[in-house]
């Protein structure tokens, strides 16, 4: 399956001048990256159809996301409206009066959310308990999480990351939107890969605006210890003004 | 407690293959059988409480029951944020046991009394808390914790004793968000929780010398709170080892001070003091000693 990531951004930027403004930056830089997990590893499901209320039946997937840097959740909603899970006009009301699709994704409100996250720090645990169960159990389902760079200057981060190649978990994929900016500090920093091949992971780097890029790394077989996409991406790409800013992490206005 | 706790949850797991315990680098000797029987279902963390509640949160979505064990104002506050949004708001069936809740770690100092964790904890949504004052109670909390589904949080604080079963006789029982009456009187109540329950039992009979005739009232569930606590004398005192703010006095003064003459006994203003749990009860005025000075007080006050 493909997905057309221009409309993807175009339906980002357009709800967001819409609703009155928001986090272009962060959903702009990592729409390859969500583009690239529903139409790779999220592809497969499991189980019976879960009835979801107001949505009818959704299904569940094999592997789980989860979304921890959840300020960019307009991008998991709009590729999610391309996958035909959330219906354009539905996609309109993000960030409205009584919409279902707020800021931060809430499970239970909306289809395929597996935890409310929106205070960074906190998804990468629950993708480590995901993937402990799982070993637990014996099963070979993988669990994806995407974390902002800003989001790893959360100690409760790196108290996950440490636990999680205590335990072996070469079921966890942790990808990082390294887009280099955070709201008003500037994230860049050649050390970082070493940072998270020092947890003992194992680490790589990828352009994050090419899916091609992304999807192979999902095929790597780390042995007995969590993998770590490191993807270089463009914060607010797509933007004609604001692209590569970090004004553009938080806009009002006229953006274009 | 803590061993009651232990081998109510081993049990329980010999049956049940849901039953997970993480501990925080802290009881792993508590938990010696279980984990040597259950290696698979057996974690310490290590000294990082955050990620031990959120990973608490993963297991149990996916089908799993986790207890996750630590020392009270630890597990309780620095990863009280992971509690609010992860387990509580998020409604994921986690079981957190704070250990030495109140003054239990006496003169180990304040960083480990866990004195404010009922006023943090009870405004968060979905979740239940117990205060067990013994033995008998623990083992029907852990019971009454799996049996839930939903976020539960479990005070365990000094154990009363086993003695303190004779006061509970034949008619021992357990019903979550009900409290007990263990002593029957006409002319005050003292409503109590946790380690303090045995200071008002030894107070009321105290009292009685003096023709005080003292309800005592343990209060084993501090969420759902007893919203029918019969208790029709003029006077009545709180004690908690609790700050006396947004504790249990909090909670019964919230729903039924306009009936009566009204004390709450509880921590007030920290004092940076080693001794014994003992001193510690009688430094902030929450002992047997204390109890009675503040029902003599109000019984003897004019009108």
């Amino acid at each position: 399956m493909n997905l057309d990531t221009k409309k993807i951004r175009n339906n980002i930027i357009k709800t967001l001048k819409d609703s009155g403004g928001g986090h272009y930056g962060s959903s702009l830089s990592c729409v390859e990256i969500i583009a690239a997990l529903y139409s790779s590893v999220l592809e497969e499901t499991e189980g019976q159809d879960y009835k979801f209320e107001n949505w009818g039946y959704i299904p569940l997937t094999k592997n789980k996301f989860i979304l921890s840097k959840a300020h960019a959740s307009l991008a998991l909603y709009a590729v999610l409206s391309e996958r035909g899970i959330i219906d354009e006009v539905i996609l309109k009301t993000y960030g409205k009066t009584r919409s279902c699709l707020g800021v931060h994704a809430e499970r239970d409100v909306v289809p395929m959310v597996e935890f409310s996250c929106g205070s960074l720090g906190h998804g990468l645990s629950y993708a480590v308990g995901l993937a402990l169960a799982y070993k637990i159990k014996g099963k070979d389902n993988k669990v994806f999480v995407l974390l902002g760079d800003g989001e790893c200057q959360e100690g409760s981060v790196w108290e996950a990351i440490r636990f999680a190649s205590e335990q072996n978990l070469d079921n966890l994929i942790v990808i990082i939107d390294y887009n280099k900016f955070g709201i008003s500090t500037n994230t860049y920093d050649d050390r970082f890969g070493y940072k998270w091949s020092s947890f003992d992971c194992e680490t790589t780097w990828v352009n994050g605006h090419n899916i091609k890029e992304i999807k192979t790394a999902f095929n790597i077989k780390p042995v007995e210890r969590p993998l770590v996409i490191i993807a270089e991406t463009v914060k607010g790409k797509g933007l004609k003004k604001l692209e590569g800013k970090k004004e553009s992490h938080f806009f009002k206005g006229d953006i274009q | 407690m803590r061993n009651t706790l232990a081998q109510t949850i081993y049990e329980t797991a010999k049956e049940d293959e849901r039953i997970i315990v993480l501990v925080g680098d802290v009881g792993v000797c508590v938990f010696e059988k279980f984990k040597k029987d259950f290696p698979e279902r057996f974690y310490n963390m290590g000294l990082s409480e955050a990620n031990m509640i959120t990973v608490a949160c993963g297991l149990a979505d996916q089908g799993f029951i986790p207890f996750v064990y630590g020392i009270t104002p630890h597990i309780t506050m620095r990863a009280y944020e992971q509690i609010r949004n992860d387990v509580c708001y998020n409604n994921c069936n986690v079981k957190i046991v704070g250990m030495g809740a109140g003054l239990h770690y006496s003169n180990q100092g304040f960083t480990h009394q866990g004195i404010e964790d009922i006023a943090i904890l009870n405004p968060l949504p979905n979740i239940t808390i117990f205060s067990p004052c013994s033995p008998f109670e623990m083992k029907q909390v852990v019971n009454s914790s799996i049996k839930v589904n939903n976020p539960v949080y479990i005070r365990m604080g000094r154990n009363n004793g086993e003695p303190f079963e004779k006061y509970y006789g034949k008619d021992c029982h357990f019903e979550i968000g009900k409290g007990v009456l263990i002593e029957n009187g006409k002319d005050a109540s003292i409503i109590a929780t946790g380690g303090c329950v045995q200071d008002a039992l030894d107070a009321s009979e105290e009292l009685k010398k003096d023709g005080i005739f003292t309800k005592v009232i343990n209060i084993s569930t501090i969420k759902p709170f007893d919203e029918e606590l019969d208790f029709d004398t003029k006077i009545c005192v709180t004690v908690e080892e609790h700050n006396i703010i947004g504790g249990l006095g909090s909670c019964v003064a919230e729903r039924y001070c306009g009936k009566m003459n009204f004390r709450k006994l509880g921590i007030e203003r920290y004092k940076t003091f080693c001794g014994t749990y003992q001193d510690l009860k009688k430094l902030y005025g929450i002992d047997k000693d204390s109890i009675i000075r503040t029902i003599k007080e109000m019984y003897y006050e004019k009108d």
